[in-house]
């Protein structure tokens, strides 16, 4: 079961992208969501607190997808947040690499509805066991 | 008399001084032929160069306009979307009054009008392609800037060959590791069920 009632972040230097991915979600249910269009942004809005999500392009300038990622991991504030990484990037390596890097799960572009609300119900199902 | 000298003269020369100066002649020869040809190729090239950076904008314009036209789709849709909201909730009240057989009838309108939310979420996301077109056309940029460069030190510094890996520009691998990516990105890219078996082996999925 999907938490909708969290914040969510969404991160793309796409401003078409942010605003796909922010429909869907609101779709599903969520209504608190904001954007970031990189990195380094988003780690600034990361820092204000709050948030209870984060979907991530991987290709953006100033930081990447990736990096946001590990530093996320590596912040003791932020290392529990569930990361889940939407990008054309599809290259086994990339794959690993997230994976490595920590990422929750992993969307590809073009994606449908149907693909992110799934990989967003696998990600909440592994964390609520942790809850209780 | 004179050719006898000559034929003495020659016979003098040690055969690797003569040797030496064939080499020498075919060296300059050579020299002689690439110079002309970079001087042929001087025009073209400079058109060329002077062209590069036009079809860079060009390509950043198209990303641009599919940019504005995606977000003109989206407000569309999303205005759609509201209206459709209002009908499905303005029927759902009118089905609670009605009975029987009307309730029946508007029943089957609601159908419809929820029908539409998923054909809305649809368009939504296959307006995702803007995306990805904005991102080849900046790799793209990218391989042309390099190409440019490239050439810039083809016509400037002749006789100084480009390294093999592109190191010897400031970001000259990178133009490389774009084009790389992009011939990878149509080959060999994996679809979202193959993504889901490797993160699978990793426990992910």
């Amino acid at each position: 079961m999907i938490d909708t009632s969290i914040k969510v972040l969404v991160v793309d230097d796409m401003s078409t992208m942010r605003r796909i991915v922010k429909n869907v979600l609101k779709q599903i249910g969520f209504s608190d969501i904001v954007e970031a269009e990189n990195g380094q942004d988003a780690l600034t809005k990361l820092k204000v607190g709050d948030i209870g999500l984060i979907v991530s392009d991987w290709n953006m300038p100033v930081m990447q997808g990736v990096e946001l990622l590990r530093s996320v991991r590596a912040d003791p504030e932020l290392k529990h947040l569930p990361f889940l990484m939407v990008t054309a990037e599809a290259q086994k390596e990339n794959i690993i690499e997230a994976v490595q890097a920590g990422v929750s799960n992993y969307v590809v572009k073009p994606f449908t509805a149907e693909a992110l609300q799934g990989k967003l119900e696998k990600i909440f199902a592994k964390a609520q066991p942790a809850k209780a | 008399m004179v050719a006898r000298d000559i034929e003495t003269d020659e016979a003098d020369t040690p055969e690797d001084d003569r040797s030496i100066n064939n080499e020498l002649s075919e060296l300059t020869k050579y020299v002689e032929v690439i110079t002309s040809t970079v001087r042929d190729m001087e025009s073209p090239v400079t058109t060329t160069f002077d062209q590069l950076p036009q079809a860079s904008a060009h390509l950043n314009d198209l990303a641009k306009m599919t940019e504005e036209g995606t977000h003109r789709v989206l407000a569309l849709t999303e205005a759609i979307e509201t209206n459709r909201g209002a009908i499905q909730t303005a029927l759902e009240h009118l089905q609670k009054k009605l009975g029987g057989e009307h309730a029946t009838d508007v029943e089957s309108l609601v159908e419809l009008v929820k029908a539409d939310e998923r054909r809305l979420m649809d368009i939504h996301v296959a307006l995702s392609f803007q995306d990805l077109v904005a991102q080849r056309v900046a790799k793209l940029v990218m391989i042309l800037n390099e190409v440019q460069h490239k050439f810039v030190k083809l016509v400037v510094i002749f006789g100084i060959k480009q390294k093999e890996d592109g190191t010897s520009t400031k970001d000259g691998g990178r133009g490389n590791k774009m084009h790389r990516q992009l011939e990878a990105s149509q080959a060999t890219a994996l679809d979202q069920d193959p993504v889901d078996d490797i993160l699978s082996e990793f426990g992910c999925s």
